[in-house]
């Protein structure tokens, strides 16, 4: 991990690693992966024909890969912001410095290993995998990586995906 | 189509571009679907007020639009493996996103034929939106 000088101090290093504790959804429906599928306007047969997808190597019907966007927080509206966001919950994340009060998606990897099927429980695991800083064109940048591990309810692992965000 | 193999792949080949034009009916879908509440998807006023000419596409469909790209090309007996992109760029109702990508590795590991790509979208004047990176395991013929 790059420090750069001070920027990472104690009280965020003591992040790293920090399990920020599960979620699970309710039920996976053929509903809710049709109603992705036409969200996302990828009407692929192997997520709304159940007679196609018995045929192919999966054996039935799955969910686009990117599913998991649908597990967000859903706070009530008056808990909203008045643009229409959600603030983070209390405690799920690090203290940036107060020299970088900027906030900017910096992207997400994930790695597949099984699909999403009609009848799943997905769990999400919350945990911050890392906080290191960079030197950039305009000044100093503070990234936080958040790693969420999803598994079924057979104890499976579903898929892993890592979002950072960078604070600038 | 025939379902491609990994014997059928060279480094450096690009693979079939797919274009995605989001329409707001689909963005109130994606909204919904996902229930985000954030009115620059769905109310052209408030995206006026952040200084959008219209409602912006949300983040992820440049996502779904490299994962459809990628899925198409993997073909049912294909899969992708490993996925990374980020949102540089925002795209607004109008805008037509194109799914790009080339072969940059061929490889085996673990009795597992597979490729690297680097992926992007771009908008219709060129400007990439979402740069991203993938691996796709891919059937062989042996």
């Amino acid at each position: 991990m790059v420090t750069q000088g001070s920027l990472i101090i104690d009280e965020m290093r003591a992040w790293i690693g920090r399990d920020l504790g599960s979620v699970t959804s309710e039920v996976v429906t053929q509903r809710d992966i049709r109603r992705y599928a036409q969200a996302i306007a990828d009407y692929n047969p192997l997520y709304l024909d159940e007679e196609y997808a018995k045929k192919t190597p999966y054996g039935g019907i799955i969910a686009p890969r990117l599913f998991f966007g649908v597990m967000g927080e859903d706070p009530n509206e008056p808990d909203l912001r008045p643009d229409g966001t959600a603030a983070p919950e209390g405690g799920t994340t690090p203290p940036m410095p107060e020299s970088l009060p900027r906030r900017m998606a910096g992207g997400s990897e994930f790695e597949f290993f099984l699909p999403v099927r009609p009848g799943d429980a997905i769990t999400v695991n919350r945990r911050i995998a890392d906080i290191f800083a960079r030197q950039g064109r305009t000044g100093s940048l503070v990234f936080t990586v958040t790693e969420m591990t999803y598994t079924n309810q057979r104890g499976e692992v579903v898929a892993i995906c890592r979002n950072t965000l960078i604070a600038r | 189509m025939a379902q491609l193999c990994w014997e059928d792949i060279q480094e450096g080949m690009e693979i079939p571009s797919l274009a995605k034009k989001p329409t707001s009916v689909q963005m109130f879908q994606m909204s919904g679907v996902t229930w985000n509440r954030h009115r620059i998807h769905y109310d052209k006023d408030w995206a006026k007020v952040e200084g959008y000419d219209d409602i912006v596409i949300h983040g992820p469909l440049h996502g779904n639009a490299l994962m459809e790209l990628l899925g198409k090309w993997v073909g049912v007996e294909g899969m992708v493996w490993k996925f990374a992109y980020s949102n540089r760029a925002f795209a607004i109702l109008g805008d037509t996103l194109t799914a790009k990508g080339k072969v940059t590795r061929k490889y085996t590991t673990d009795g597992k034929h597979c490729a690297d790509l680097e992926i992007w979208v771009e908008k219709q004047d060129g400007a990439v939106t979402a740069p991203g990176t993938a691996t796709v395991v891919l059937p062989s013929r042996g």
